[in-house]
């Protein structure tokens, strides 16, 4: 594994890099955790790598408070997101995805944007963005800005809408609007408990008023999918009933519509019946607490 | 008795250089003009090999020389005499994936890897097999001529007679049990550095389990004198059974130094690692055991099948063991056994922790608690009826000189709680719709030292020699012993200052090297003891001359002279030293630390023995008396001592995913005495995580083409330390009259109780009675899913 590595400072660096190498080989790297791997499986090849470690501008790098949500740079690492108390009480979906990722070691490194732009449908983070339905605010080379769904971003398995002269920049979560309680969790089924790679994942972000009528839901599937999936029709079909008082056949409806989601293939990790079993069963669990 | 340095938590000896990083393992060496090894591995499962074309990799800039089998010869190796079936490297056929073809020797690593990649291989592809029970039918693909359907080795063992009782048992069950093939996962990949010195002899630095064989196996296979090769082994970072033979690795390394006159250098990446495996069988165990009313156990019928991939390794042995170790601990007059060791077109297997027995002892237990439910009995009380004690003898003629199974039993049962939780109903154990609790019990049994070498010999299987410091300040024990991490030169250090009644850091040890003294390596738990028993007669010989040089001194009877922290003293009274003080004073002029103590230093006494002697050197050896009976493969499984072992595990199952969160363990084990108190606790520990692996998640896949799915420890999976669960740990002790002090094994038997403690308490939980392992969540779900 051999590459040329190079280290912009800030922005205006970074998108002279990317112009300057329109014509190359290049790959962007930010903990490194899924790149390298990725790299030693390849033959050498004449590589650049444009090292975003090294950035200090705050867009890249800081979490944010904004009018309408939360911004969070995409260098941020995971274990900086479990650490975050603002991110904690409003959108625990994300900082419990984060603490369930890989290990101690890993989450000190490993960062949001990589965990998104490496688009694995077994990704902790960005299931749990997928559920919170946030914005991906991506970069080109003239420093041009544009703004996509994440639920758009991802185009198959390790393929995104990303061109090859743009970077995710940040994201972007919306606020919790009209709330009274937020139900948000992270669900990750494994053989153990640190660095297992999602068997299935499950992230909801549900919101309800004082009546405890579901105002909000945002439900995300990983591992049963090409990419991770928004399980829309099963978020729709929660709106307006009451979280605290679902009937078990409601229940089960509700997991039979999350199950059309899922397409599961066999791996060496599990195959597509245990995935697509559990799966249901989590659903369910949801709402027997 | 008590002792000063025995049975204390005194720290390991290795423990400031390893958590510095000081300690130097074999990679970290390096020779001046080294060169760099790497190995073509056969892309196939089996095939002829027609043809290997080495000429471009030899023409690359930077290689220094490519070996095939022409080079290396035909002379077969392995690890039994009678099973020899490897060559160095391939000869006329490849017999799995990973199969050594070819091996270069380059200025570094990358040019040697693109060397490999430049041979070109012609094959003529075979029908290969990769279930052993296949493998053993008519008509399958053959890969060795000589082991007819497949099979390298065969036991048939009837013990009493099952037939006169089989009419008498109340419960007669027949389950089954299946495991997966299973990797070693130890932290440090194996690596060698080999050199040829100027007057030609080979020295290879490995990580290694077994300096004395793997001496061996290099001197016969690349056909030079014994004398001419030395083994050394480095700190070596776990090993677990898989580094106990001798590789391919090894050899070839060894040859290319020979070829070039260059010291050459290889390290596994993880990938070889599992290629060139050599850990666990997969077994395939039916048992049928009968039981009366009362709960005693009256007979035992057991098949056994391991697959082993492509040649024999320790497979022999293995196979013996999967059958003799249910002998104990149990009365059991009647047993039959018939176990078969098959070849299959993948990697090799050979030892692995609880050699051959674990999985055995997984279905007895879980037997045995089925049994239990079926009478209506405690599954411990079922146990403890039919324990055995001191002073038996096994069906197959294993002698317990000591055997602490019911205080084993005993010390979980109340120490975990057992019979309340037992009996609680499942509501009241904190049941819900989407988690249950259960709680198991296992006992496991194991020896504690191979009765007789692999080779047949009459050699010993320790030896030390121990010296005193000319200066008379500290000893030096010189062993063959292989500290590989578990922590055996602390115990021969530790012995060795009790002995002598020096401190422990006034002992040095010298270990795991072939010129050092014999010792057969660290395998079927026998340092501890046979180590031991050799490293405390040396000190007693070096204690014994310097005593009787100063009883000589001062007029003393040597008897009446013992030497305790530090110092000298006389169990009759005053005795006046002083003139070995002013002599060895008037020696020291200068020096700031004289002697101040009122008794003589043990330092004085030292320096004064020499005085008279010379060096003081002591010797020891050790050697098993004749064990066993007069049967076919009797002699596997006989020790001089049966460790054994009982534990409770307390289990939640998630009923909607089937994850096992295993809460508690708590575990016993009679090592008879415990040299050290925290290593034996360390090695109990150890054993249950790496248990708790193979109960719930490990396992090697394999495509269809025969090709190791998950060569990496992301994807084969190993506990992590938030998989742990609380473990309490019980030290018994029955002082085995056949061990150095009373001690005997800990290093394996505390993995047997694991498997079945784990199953057992998943099945109390959920019902689902596992019949294949790992219990991973997906097979639990599916368990749960026939049961509705
Ligand atoms: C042992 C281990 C365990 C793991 N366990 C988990 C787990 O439990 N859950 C999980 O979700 N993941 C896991 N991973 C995967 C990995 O750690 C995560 O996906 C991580 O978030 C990747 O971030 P990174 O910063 O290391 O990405 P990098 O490896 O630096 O990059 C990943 C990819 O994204 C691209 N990229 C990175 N940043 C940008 C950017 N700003 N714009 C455009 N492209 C970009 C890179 O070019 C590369 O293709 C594990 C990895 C390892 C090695």
């Amino acid at each position: 594994m051999k590459f040329n590595v190079v280290s912009p400072e800030n922005t205006k660096e970074l998108l002279e890099l990317i112009s300057v190498n329109q014509d190359r080989y290049f790959r962007f790297g930010a903990g490194y955790t899924d790149l390298l791997i990725e790299l030693k499986k390849q033959p050498d090849e004449d590589l650049t790598v444009i090292n975003l470690a090294q950035l200090t501008d705050d867009i890249f790098t800081a979490i944010s408070k904004i009018a309408d949500g939360f911004r969070i740079g995409s260098l941020v690492t995971a274990k900086r997101i479990s650490l975050s108390k603002d991110l904690q009480s409003n959108y625990s979906v994300l900082t419990e995805a984060a603490k369930k990722l890989a290990s101690g070691q890993v989450r000190q490194v490993a960062t949001i944007g990589g965990n998104i732009c490496t688009a694995s449908p077994a990704g902790d983070m960005a299931c749990a963005l997928v559920a919170l339905q946030a914005n991906c605010e991506i970069l080109n080379s003239n420093g041009t800005l544009r703004i996509i769904p994440i639920t758009d971003f991802f185009t198959g398995v390790r393929t995104t809408v990303l061109q090859k002269d743009e970077v995710l920049r940040s994201i972007v979560i919306p606020s919790n609007n009209r709330k009274n309680k937020i139900y948000s969790n992270f669900i990750k089924i494994g053989t153990r408990r640190a660095m297992e790679c999602s068997i299935v994942s499950l992230a909801y972000h549900i919101l309800t008023d004082e009546k405890s009528i579901i105002t909000h839901a945002g439900i995300a599937l990983g591992s049963v999918a090409p990419t991770i999936m928004l399980a829309k029709s099963a978020c729709d079909y929660l709106l307006g009933k009451s979280f605290s008082s679902l009937n078990p056949s409601e229940i089960k409806e509700f997991s039979q519509k999350i199950l059309e989601y899922a397409s599961p293939i066999s791996d060496i990790r599990a195959s597509a019946w245990y995935r697509t079993e559990v799966l249901g069963n989590v659903a369910k669990s949801i709402f027997e607490n | 008795m008590t002792y000063k340095i025995l049975n204390t938590r005194a720290p390991r000896v290795d423990a400031i250089d390893k958590v510095t990083g000081r300690a130097q393992y074999t990679d970290d060496l390096s020779r001046p003009g080294q060169l760099y090894c790497a190995i073509l591995h056969s892309p196939i499962a089996h095939g002829r090999i027609l043809n290997i074309d080495t000429s471009k990799a030899e023409s690359l800039p930077g290689v220094k020389a490519v070996i095939t089998g022409k080079d290396t010869g035909t002379i077969k190796y392995g690890v039994s005499p009678a099973r020899y079936d490897e060559t160095i490297l391939c000869l006329d056929k490849v017999r799995y994936i990973g199969d050594e073809i070819a091996a270069v020797a380059a200025i570094d690593k990358d040019t040697a890897l693109d060397a490999i990649n430049l041979i070109d291989v012609e094959f003529e592809e075979l029908p290969y097999v990769l279930d052993g029970i296949e493998a053993m039918k008519e008509g399958a693909p053959q890969l060795h001529e000589k082991y007819k359907r497949n099979i390298c080795a065969k036991v048939n063992w009837n013990f009493g007679d099952v037939k006169s009782v089989e009419k008498d048992a109340d419960v007669v069950r027949t389950d089954k049990l299946t495991s997966q093939m299973q990797d070693g996962a130890f932290i440090e990949p194996q690596a060698i550095l080999a050199e040829v010195d100027g007057s030609g002899r080979l020295t290879m630095y490995s990580s290694t389990q077994a300096p004395h064989y793997i001496q061996r196996t290099l001197a016969m296979a690349l056909e030079i004198p014994l004398e001419k090769v030395r083994v050394i082994k480095p700190a070596v970072g776990g090993g677990f059974g898989p580094k106990a033979s001798c590789s391919t690795a090894e050899l070839v390394t060894c040859k290319l130094a020979m070829i070039t006159g260059k010291p050459v250098k290889m390290t596994f990446d993880r990938e070889q690692v599992f290629l060139h495996s050599r850990a666990r069988h997969q077994f395939f165990h039916t048992m049928t055991t009968g039981v009366k009313k009362d709960g005693t156990i009256l007979f035992l019928k057991h098949n056994c099948i391991l697959d082993g991939g492509a040649y024999a390794s320790f497979g022999i042995a293995t196979v013996y063991y999967a059958g003799s170790l249910l002998g104990g601990p149990y009365r059991l007059k009647h047993m039959d056994y018939d176990g078969y060791r098959v070849v299959t077109n993948k990697p090799t297997s050979g030892a692995q922790r609880g050699h051959g027995a674990v999985h055995a002892r997984a279905l007895f237990e879980m037997q045995l608690d089925l049994i239990a439910k079926e009478l209506g009995m405690d599954p411990i009380e079922l146990r403890l009826k039919n324990v055995m004690g001191a002073g038996e003898t096994t069906c197959n003629e294993l002698y317990m000189s000591s055997l602490g199974m019911r205080e084993c039993l005993e010390a979980v049962r109340d120490k975990s709680g057992w019979a309340e939780i037992y009996k609680l109903k499942k509501t009241k154990r904190g049941n819900n719709n989407h988690k249950a609790r259960g709680i198991g019990a296992a006992c496991g049994f194991f020896v504690s030292g191979a009765g007789y070498p692999i080779y047949r010999s009459q050699t010993y299987h320790a030896t030390v020699v121990t010296r005193i410091s000319e200066t008379g300040g500290f000893a030096i024990v010189e062993s063959g012993a292989a500290d590989i991490g578990q922590g055996s030169d602390t115990v021969l250090a530790m012995i060795t200052a009790e002995v002598l009644g020096i401190s422990l850091n006034e002992v040095k040890v010298k270990s795991g090297d072939s010129d050092l003294s014999v010792d057969l390596g660290a395998y079927s738990s026998r340092t501890t003891l046979m180590a031991g028993h050799a490293c405390k007669e040396a000190a007693e010989a070096c204690r014994d001359k310097i005593l009787s040089s100063v009883a000589k001194r001062v007029n003393a009877k040597q008897t009446d002279l013992y030497i305790e922290e530090g110092l000298v003293r006389s169990r009759k009274g005053e005795v006046d030293f002083s003139g070995i003080r002013e002599e060895f004073l008037q020696e020291h002029v200068g020096f700031t630390d004289h002697p101040t103590d009122e008794y003589l230093t043990f330092r004085e006494a030292a320096r004064i023995a020499f005085m008279e002697h010379g060096s003081i050197v002591g010797t020891g050896k050790y050697k098993p008396p004749k064990l066993g009976g007069s049967f076919k493969g009797a002699t596997v499984g006989t020790s001089p001592a049966f460790g054994c072992s009982a534990q409770i595990a307390e289990v939640e199952v998630d009923l909607e995913t089937g994850e096992v969160d295993v809460k508690k363990i708590t575990g016993s084990h009679d090592c008879g005495f415990a040299i050290n108190r925290t290593q034996v606790e360390g090695q109990m520990q150890g054993s249950m995580s790496m248990g708790l692996g193979e109960a719930l998640m490990e396992e090697i896949m394999f495509d269809n083409k025969g090709s190791v799915l998950n060569r990496n420890l992301a994807e084969y999976k190993i506990p992590t330390s938030l998989d742990m669960p609380q473990l309490d740990s019980i030290i018994i002790e029955t002082n085995e009259p056949n061990g150095p002090f009373g001690a005997k094994e800990v290093g394996e038997g505390a993995i047997m109780p694991v498997i079945p403690a784990i199953l057992n308490a998943i099945r109390d939980a959920t019902g689902v009675q596992i019949t294949e392992l790992p219990a991973k969540p997906e097979r639990i779900v599916e368990g749960m899913k026939k049961k509705k």
